[in-house]
C-alpha cells in the first residue's frame, strides 16, 4: 500500500505582493520608540528633565542680581538634560531590539536589515529635531518670562548659526548614541561606553595633553568631545571644521560603519 | 490517600549559600563576566599607559599615584556592577524562581550587597597588586621607586569604592531597572557636580548648605583623614540623603515589588 504525498493545495502567490515601503518602516520604528514603558519614560523624562532644569536656572536668574541670561544661556543648560539623555535614545532605538527579543518579528517582516538599521536612524533623527524644537519652544518661553521678571534687559541672541550648531550638536549626540549601540548591541554596555566616552575621556585626554607635547598636537585631532566646542558659540573656523572631521571619523563614522556591518550579519536570537 | 510533604525538618537556606550563589550569579553570565573582565583589564590598560607616560617624560609617579588611577577607573565602574548584581534579577526574570527558592527576600538582598561588597575589596586587591607591579617597574626603569602609600590612602582607597558601588547598588534597587538605574548614576556622579558648582557660585545660601548636600565632594573627608567634626557630619548628612535614603526606598520597593 502506497501513499502518495499530498500535493499543497494551493500556493501563496506573493509575486504581486508589493515589497514594504520605507516609510511604513519609519512610522513602525517611530511607534516602538515610544509605545513601550521603557521608551515613553524615556521621552518623557528627556522634556521634563529640560523643562525643570531651564526653570531653576530661570528662578536662579530672577532671584540673583548679579546672574545675567540670554537666550543662549537658556539653550546651553540643555547640556545637562537633552544632552545626555538624547544618545541614550539613540541607544535604546536599536539595543531594545536584541534585549526585548523583538529582532526575531523586525527581521523576519522586513529581511532587508539595513532598511530597519536606516529607518532606526530616520527615527532617531526625527527624535533629536523634535528634542530640539521643544528646547528651542522653552527657552523661548523662559527667556520672555525672564525679560518681565528681571531688570535685566532682555537679550534675543538667536542666530543662524545658534541654532543650526544646536541642532548638528544634539544629532551628533544622537548618533554616537546609536553607532555605540550598534557595536555593541546592548543596552547597559553602550550607555557605560558613551558616558565614559563624553564624561571621563576628555578628562584624560586634557591631562595627556598637558603631560605630552606630541599628545598635545594631535589631541585636537583625535578629541571630538572638544571639536564641538566652537559649535557650541558659533566660532567655526575652517580648522574647527577640519578637526570636527577628523576627529568625527574616528568616534562617529568608524564605529557606526562597524556597527551597521555588525548588524546586517548578526544572529537574531 | 495523600502524599505528605514533610519539611518540618529542612533546615532553613542557610545565608553564606545565599551568598555563594549570588557570587556565582555575579559572574557566570555573559554581560557580569564581561562587566569584571573589563574592570580589570581597563585598571590593567590605564596603569600601563601612565607608567609609559611617566618613564618617557620623566615625570615622578608614587605608588600612590598608580593607586589614584585606578581608584578613578573603579569608581564608575563598581557602581555599575552594584546596579547589575540587582537589576539582573529583573531583566533577566530569575526573580520568580531566586524569590522563590528564598522567599526571605531581605537575605537574597543582603546576600547580594554582601556579594557587591566583596567583588569590591577583589577590585581594589586586584588595582593594588598591579599598582605594585607598576611601581616596581617604575622603580626598575627610573632607579628609584616612590612607595608614598599609607595605610589611611588604602582604608580611604577601600570605604570610597564600597560607598561608590553601594551608590549603584541604592538606585539599581530604586528603579529596578538596568538602563535607567545607570543613567541615574551617570548623571549624579558627572553631571549633578557642575551643577552644584554652578549654583554654589552663583546662590550665596546655596553654597551654605551645599556641603550637607554634595555626597562626593564631601567624600574628600575620607582622603584626607583629618578633616573637623562638621566635615564629617557633612559626610553622614549628604550620605544619607544620597545612599541611605535611595537604598531604604529601594530595598522597602525590592520587598514588595511584583515578580514578573
Amino acid at each position: 500500500m502506497s501513499a502518495s504525498t499530498p500535493a499543497l493545495g494551493h500556493a501563496i502567490d506573493i509575486s504581486s505582493t508589493t515589497p514594504t515601503p520605507f516609510l511604513r518602516l519609519v512610522r513602525v520604528e517611530m511607534r516602538k520608540a515610544w509605545d513601550t514603558r521603557a521608551g515613553l519614560w524615556l521621552l518623557l523624562s528627556t522634556a521634563l528633565l529640560c523643562a525643570a532644569v531651564m526653570v531653576i536656572q530661570l528662578a536662579v536668574g530672577i532671584t540673583q542680581a548679579d546672574v545675567f541670561l540670554t537666550y543662549n544661556s537658556f539653550l546651553t543648560s540643555t547640556n545637562f538634560s537633552i544632552g545626555v539623555l538624547l544618545p541614550v535614545i539613540g541607544i535604546m532605538l536599536l539595543t531594545s531590539e536584541w534585549s526585548q527579543r523583538t529582532a526575531m518579528v523586525s527581521f523576519s517582516l522586513e529581511p532587508r536589515r539595513p532598511r530597519v538599521v536606516l529607518a532606526k536612524l530616520v527615527v532617531g533623527l526625527v527624535l533629536a529635531v523634535a528634542a530640539v524644537a521643544i528646547a528651542l519652544i522653552l527657552a523661548t518661553l523662559c527667556n520672555a518670562v525672564y525679560g518681565v521678571l528681571s531688570d535685566d534687559p532682555t537679550v534675543w541672541n538667536a542666530s543662524v548659526a545658534h541654532t543650526s550648531g544646536f541642532v548638528l550638536l544634539q544629532v551628533i549626540g544622537m548618533l554616537t548614541g546609536f553607532a555605540f549601540a550598534a557595536l555593541l548591541l546592548n543596552t547597559p554596555a553602550a550607555i557605560v561606553i558613551y558616558m565614559v566616552y563624553s564624561f571621563v575621556l576628555p578628562g584624560l585626554f586634557e591631562i595627556g595633553a598637558q603631560l605630552m607635547d606630541w599628545f598635545d598636537s594631535i589631541r585636537p585631532w583625535i578629541d571630538f568631545n572638544n571639536a564641538q566646542n566652537p559649535l557650541v558659540d558659533a566660532t567655526m573656523t575652517g580648522k574647527d571644521w577640519a578637526y570636527f572631521a577628523t576627529s568625527g571619523l574616528i568616534w562617529l563614522v568608524v564605529p557606526l560603519a562597524i556597527g551597521f556591518w555588525r548588524v546586517l550579519r548578526a544572529e537574531v536570537k | 490517600m495523600t502524599a505528605v510533604l514533610d519539611l518540618s525538618r529542612t533546615p532553613r537556606t542557610p545565608f553564606h549559600r545565599l551568598v555563594l550563589v549570588e557570587l556565582r550569579k555575579s559572574y557566570d553570565t555573559r554581560a557580569g563576566f564581561w562587566l569584571l573582565a573589563v574592570i580589570g583589564l581597563l585598571v590593567l590598560a590605564a596603569e600601563v599607559v601612565v607608567l609609559a607616560v611617566v618613564t618617557t617624560q620623566d615625570e615622578s609617579a608614587s605608588f600612590g599615584d598608580f593607586i589614584n588611577t585606578a581608584a578613578l577607573l573603579t569608581s564608575f565602574l563598581l557602581p555599575v556592577l552594584g546596579i547589575m548584581v540587582l537589576t539582573a534579577e529583573w531583566s533577566q526574570r530569575t526573580a520568580m524562581v531566586t524569590f522563590a527558592l528564598e522567599p526571605r527576600r531581605p537575605l537574597v538582598i543582603a546576600a547580594k550587597a554582601l556579594v557587591g561588597v566583596v567583588l569590591t575589596l577583589l577590585t581594589v586587591a586586584v588595582s593594588i597588586a598591579i599598582g605594585l607591579v607598576c611601581t616596581l617597574l617604575y622603580g626598575l626603569i627610573e632607579g628609584h621607586a616612590d612607595w608614598t602609600f599609607g595605610w589611611s590612602e588604602f582604608f580611604a582607597f577601600l570605604i570610597t569604592q564600597n560607598l561608590a558601588m553601594l551608590g549603584g547598588f541604592a538606585l539599581a534597587a530604586l528603579f529596578l531597572n538596568t538602563p535607567a538605574a545607570i543613567v541615574v548614576f551617570f548623571v549624579y556622579k558627572w553631571v549633578l557636580p557642575g551643577l552644584f558648582e554652578i549654583g554654589a557660585a552663583l546662590i550665596g545660601w546655596f553654597s551654605d548648605i551645599r556641603m550637607w548636600l554634595d555626597f562626593q565632594t564631601a567624600q574628600t573627608v575620607i582622603w584626607d583623614m583629618s578633616g573637623s567634626a562638621e566635615e564629617w557630619a557633612q559626610l553622614v548628612v549628604s550620605g544619607l540623603i544620597w545612599l541611605g535614603l535611595p537604598l531604604a526606598l529601594g530595598v522597602a520597593r525590592v520587598l514588595r515589588a511584583e515578580v514578573k
